[in-house]
């Protein structure tokens, strides 16, 4: 498995490592992860994805204490992998970010929403937010965001909230439920409790979760001509 | 609060499956899948596996035919199937029972049909298109099983019924409301396959135009 280190030197609190797809690609799955990882996880996520034609860019970001300085970070790794592809292969054309946790979630939203804005940033189509309703830094700057991101009509979403807590699984639903009500195209999922870690999860295209965020990857759907 | 609501914090899954698209829902034993029909006239072809062995998978003939009729009541075989009614695997495993069938005409579900699918469009004059087995048989994939494992599919309120003067069956546009549902709840671990039928050419399943469709799925 090819990869680049992308980290830079001077932000300690960011890891990014850029995995590439192993034939060339415009598919783009960004990771973002709040708080220590496990490297075996990634390396199974990174691997599954890139035998299934996606380039991964990982970023594990240790503390965060400014999500809006974490959403520039995010999207200058994306540019950085963007100019990587572009020079291998060719411009990432279907990104979809998936950000595990609340602040993680926020950042990755707001990353969302730059590059929507920004003309010479590839827009992420799609986001996958793991329990980002858990206590959350800024109650008034998430809603203002969310009002944002449901007016994003490109946007594709899995809301996805672990299992055991009642009132993140409730703000999560509340936020799907907010999209749906803007004709958008969401999804909402509560992560099985089966002893697999989230990425274990996602790397296994037969998990209800794997399954989920796949269908944002390549949706199913009679349209196709195979 | 109407009976029929879903409390919010009981939802494990939520998805408003788009005109002629596929998902999968995981649906664990005594969790609850509803299926709602949000514009009316709208079928979804349904294909249940059992999770823990995928090629044991949902047979419409046998769970019309090999239900254990209660104490002191005569077995018929169904041509329909109702709420109380089980779902049935091609080896007699039961899989799901319907729990609820919330429409004006209940029963109103195709259990003898097999799903549309590319050779059929393509016989009709329209060549490329892909069907209900196209669509699921992409969802079973991962799951190692090929186009040809996929089983009859129960069609969600296809008013699909037989005519036994005229000797054949009969499609007639559906007769659900926007609104009505159908819920089955899980016996066994099942992986269900749900293909909104894109079908809007050679017959009125469908109305007069696709349309999406509620999938929920529900713990106890």
């Amino acid at each position: 498995m090819r990869h680049i280190d992308m980290s830079s030197p001077e932000d300690a609190n960011m890891a990014t490592t850029f995995y590439l797809a192993e034939s060339a690609s415009d598919r783009l799955l960004l990771v973002i992860e709040a708080g220590p990882s496990s490297h075996d996880d990634v390396a199974t996520l990174a691997e599954t994805m890139t035998d299934e034609g996606w380039n991964v860019l990982h970023l594990a970001v240790t503390r965060i204490a400014n999500a809006t300085a974490v959403a520039v970070t995010i999207n200058d790794a994306l540019s950085r992998a963007t100019t990587q592809l572009v020079s291998t292969s060719t411009r990432p054309s279907r990104i979809v970010a998936v950000a595990d946790g609340a602040v993680a979630a926020l950042s990755a939203c707001l990353a969302v929403l730059q590059s929507h804005r920004q003309e010479n940033l590839p827009t992420i189509g799609g986001i996958v937010t793991v329990d980002a309703s858990a206590s959350t830094p800024a109650t008034n700057e998430i809603s203002n965001i969310a009002a944002e991101l449901a007016q994003l009509d490109t946007l594709v979403t899995v809301i996805a909230t672990r299992r055991s807590s009642p009132a993140v699984r409730r703000g999560g639903m509340s936020y799907h439920q907010l999209l749906q009500a803007n004709g958008r195209e969401t999804h909402f999922v509560v992560l099985a409790e089966n002893g697999l870690t989230l990425f274990q999860q996602l790397a296994d295209a037969r998990d209800p979760f794997g399954r989920e965020v796949r269908w944002l990857l390549d949706p199913v759907h009679s349209r196709n001509v195979a | 609060m109407s009976a029929h609501t879903i409390q919010p914090d009981k939802i494990v899954y939520d998805y408003i499956l788009p005109a002629k698209t596929g998902c999968l829902a995981f649906v664990a034993p005594g969790e609850t899948l509803r299926i709602t029909d949000l514009a009316g006239l709208q079928v979804v072809d349904m294909a249940v596996f059992n999770r823990s062995n995928p090629r044991d998978k949902l047979s419409t003939s046998y769970s019309r035919t090999r239900y254990k009729p209660a104490p002191g009541q005569k077995f018929v075989p169904r041509d329909k199937l109702l709420p109380g009614d089980t779902l049935i695997s091609t080896i007699c495993t039961p899989l799901m029972t319907i729990k609820t069938d919330h429409a004006e005409r209940v029963g109103i579900h195709d259990v003898h049909n097999r799903m549309c699918n590319r050779e059929l469009y393509e016989y009709y004059g329209h060549p490329g298109r892909r069907g209900c087995h196209e669509v699921i048989s992409d969802l079973m994939q991962p799951f190692g099983l090929l186009p040809e494992d996929i089983p009859d599919t129960m069609d969600l309120f296809m008013n699909y019924h037989h005519d036994c003067g005229k000797g054949h069956w009969i499609i007639e546009p559906g007769v659900t409301k926007a609104g009505d549902f159908i819920e089955f709840e899980a016996i066994c671990d099942c992986i269900v396959a749900l293909s909104n039928c894109p079908m809007d050419v050679i017959a009125p399943v469908n109305g007069s135009t696709c349309s999406p469709v509620h999938v929920q799925v529900m713990e106890q």
